[in-house]
């Protein structure tokens, strides 16, 4: 890297007055230039001796005179108003200073990452667009662990991130439906794979990120299995529609009546409306039966007499019994559950997981079906924490870490809000399990219905368009500058666009995310773009279909 | 007065001398009655260190202040017929100029501030030709002297040496803009004066 140490480009303008936590002033060179100028873009401060690295905050149009405001100029002659213009009057910006590149007095320093702006450039400091060397120094350039995820705004640089760092943390994705989150979260999906720094699991709720996804103009778009045959692996927990999509999954996934607990019931409390009388006779129940067989011999209770006798045994109302029985045999009735046996469907999910293979889980038909998928996510969770816990903690005395896993949840407010986060599991793994290698990836359209006990964990949040006030102050509680920041969210453009910021990123962004869908923007990820190739290594994998 | 011309025809003749000297203002006698550049022209004198000067006002007047001028012209057809007629005014009338010192030349460079020694008495005056006023005003540094000048017309001074000055520019608009530009920052706090100075430099 190439450093001109001594460029003071004055090609936007120059510091003229303000603070650290205000952003200083800049007075625009050319006053023609405050049209093109917007908010959020990158700029580059040339100060005496450091170099920062700034954001654009606010512009606004100043006088030398206040009495230019009481003049009538509108009716004097271009003349006037060509001359006044830049020199009387002038275009304003305001820039935060966030970060120090390096000290022009220091060189070493050059080659070190850039620190947070504890100071403001002098006066008259040069300002101009941040060159892309800039942007490079401060978010990377692509490499295995840095993923390109969009451009700053109106720039053409890449704009990385630090898909290591990321891993390390729960995150989030969020924004108002129709706002790119699904895409997002696919590039970032992408983007742990390609770098190999963790196993996904995907819980694809609506089937969009394992085979074939559809962009809002109905367009297709590939899938991770598409992408990556060899890499992702597609479980399905309905064959008949994975099939129909043109989907051979890789594993069916089943779930025995035997292997559903108490703590599985818990979190259906609200979509079963249980009440916690019932929740305690669950528990009764499990205690009573033993861990294996309480749901299927309570499910196997015919007729009210049956369930009357158990409830005076186990000293309940009948009345509870009764109507937990009815509800209860709603999972029952999925296809998905066998009454007779257990499966292994866990050990298989975490065998592939830890040959570095990525699992999506499709649910097919029930992708609606909250139930389902509360159900089945939770389950499965849970195992595989039990898991991690344990390999982590026998990874102590042979010093072999289990390989971090990532598990990505749509429609999560389902099982974070605040009511029973800190019963499930998802409160816990965001609370606490990045110390046994399980980090969450959460995209939600509700943002204020999660437990603000878990926002607040949160390592890096990507929001796209948010404009309920409750979803705002959600994302935005506990960040520094959260009042700028509440101003660019709101003016993102629903489209293509999100507000990064967070733990593994230097400062808050904004980008307009990378190009999905086309031909070129899958080739961009370093794939043959052969669908020759992509059709044998499909029946290699899965035979004809 | 002389037009552009004979402007160019007398620029190596002297047009006048130094009759009052000051380091901020100068007095000059024109060696010829009426024979006097327009306001706004700019005059140079001084032989080593060049003085340059903006003509602020014309006077004509009786050269014995003692004695006043009379009325002549009742029963002439013109006032051509009145010279004509009393050829002795040509030497009891004198014209006069009074300049604002701008800027000095010394080696060669040209400098927008006041000569540290003002011309001497008896200094011939020269009118400069269009091409040295460019490059006198290739930068406008000399408006802010002006515009600290004590005259209370010196709106109009500026005004016609900007409308004399851009017409045998190359490129009047740009120069004007420029000038514009200079007069905007020395002015920035009185917006009423400049866009008056400024509506009227560009006409």
């Amino acid at each position: 890297m190439t450093i001109d140490i001594d460029s003071n480009d004055i090609s936007l303008g120059v510091v003229t007055s303000g603070s650290l936590s205000e952003g200083v002033r800049v007075r625009l060179t050319n006053p023609t230039t405050v049209e093109l100028v917007k908010v959020g873009t990158f700029v580059s401060i040339n100060g005496k001796n450091l170099r920062f690295f700034g954001v654009i905050t606010d512009i606004s149009l100043g006088v030398s005179d206040r009495n230019i405001e009481y003049t009538s100029i509108e009716n004097s002659n271009s003349f006037v108003k060509e001359v006044m213009s830049g020199t009387t009057a002038f275009g304003e910006i305001v820039v935060h200073p966030m970060l120090t590149l390096y000290n022009k007095e220091d060189i070493d320093t050059a080659f070190e990452k850039p620190v947070p702006a504890k100071t403001i450039p002098n006066h008259f400091s040069g300002v101009s667009s941040a060159t892309e060397q800039d942007i490079e120094r401060v978010f990377g350039s692509e490499s295995d662990n840095v993923f390109w995820i969009g451009h700053p705004l109106d720039m053409e640089s890449k704009l990385c991130l630090n898909i290591k760092e990321l891993v390390t943390r729960t995150n989030g994705v969020f924004g108002k439906s129709g706002t790119g989150k699904t895409f997002l979260t696919r590039l970032l999906l992408i983007g742990i794979l390609q770098s190999g720094s963790a196993s996904n699991l995907i819980f694809d709720m609506a089937n969009e990120y394992g085979w074939r996804g559809f962009s809002e103009n109905v367009n297709e778009v590939k899938g991770l299995k598409q992408l990556f045959p060899s890499k992702v692996a597609v479980f399905s927990m309905d064959e008949k529609n994975s099939k129909k999509r043109g989907l051979t999954p890789d594993y069916i996934v089943k779930i025995g009546l035997e292997e559903i607990e108490y703590g599985d019931i818990t979190i259906l409390k609200e979509l079963l409306n249980l009440t916690d009388l019932a929740l305690d006779a669950v528990y009764v129940l499990e205690h009573h039966y033993g861990k294996k067989n309480w749901l299927k011999m309570f499910l196997a209770l015919q007729g009210r007499d049956s369930i009357s006798s158990i409830a005076e045994k186990l000293n309940f109302h009948e009345g509870t019994l009764i109507s937990l029985h009815n509800r209860l045999s709603r999972i029952d009735r999925f296809n998905f559950i066998d009454k007779n046996q257990s499966h292994q469907s866990v050990e298989k999910i975490l065998e592939y997981l830890e040959r570095g293979i990525h699992v999506v889980l499709e649910f097919g038909r029930y992708e609606h079906n909250a139930l389902a998928y509360i159900l089945v996510t939770n389950l499965i969770t849970r195992r595989i924490h039990q898991k991690y816990v344990e390999l982590t903690e026998t990874s102590f005395t042979q010093n072999k870490k289990p390989k971090p896993i990532v598990i990505t949840i749509e429609e999560a407010h389902r099982f974070l809000t605040p009511s029973i986060a800190p019963k499930t599991i998802f409160g816990t793994i965001a609370r606490e399990m990045r110390k046994y290698n399980v980090t969450l990836l959460i995209v939600d359209q509700r943002p204020s219905s999660i437990d603000g006990e878990i926002m607040s964990q949160i390592g890096t949040k990507f929001a796209c368009l948010l404009d309920n006030d409750k979803d705002v102050d959600a994302v935005l509680t506990g960040v520094h500058g959260s009042r700028k920041l509440r101003s660019v969210l709101a003016s993102l453009e629903s489209k293509q666009q999100a507000l990064i910021f967070g733990h593994s990123i230097p400062m808050p962004v904004v980008i307009k995310t990378r190009e999905y869908g086309t031909p070129e923007s899958y080739a961009s990820f370093g794939l043959t773009n052969n669908q020759g190739q992509i059709e044998i290594d499909k029946q290699d994998l899965f035979g004809e279909t | 007065m002389i037009n552009n011309d004979d402007k160019e025809k007398d620029s190596h003749n002297p047009m006048g001398e130094v009759i009052e000297s000051s380091a901020f203002n100068l007095t000059i006698q024109s060696h010829k009655l009426y024979n006097s550049p327009a306001i706004g022209s700019l005059i140079k004198c001084g032989t080593e260190t060049v003085v340059y000067s903006i003509i602020s006002n014309i006077k004509t007047q009786s050269l014995d202040t003692t004695r006043t001028t009379i009325a002549l012209a009742q029963n002439a057809f013109s006032v051509e017929d009145v010279y004509q007629e009393h050829p002795q005014l040509h030497n009891l009338l004198s014209t006069s100029l009074n300049t604002i010192v701008v800027g000095y030349k010394q080696n060669k460079s040209i400098s927008h501030e006041i000569p540290s020694i003002p011309p001497k008495i008896h200094d011939l005056a020269y009118s400069c030709t269009s091409d040295e006023t460019l490059l006198f005003s290739q930068t406008f540094g000399f408006l802010r002297i002006l515009r600290s000048s004590n005259n209370t017309h010196i709106d109009d001074v500026i005004v016609s040496f900007l409308r004399s000055t851009s017409m045998n520019a190359p490129n009047p608009s740009q120069l004007l803009l420029t000038a514009g530009q200079e007069l905007a920052r020395l002015l920035k706090d009185n917006t009423q004066r400049l866009t008056q100075l400024l509506e009227r430099i560009s006409l």
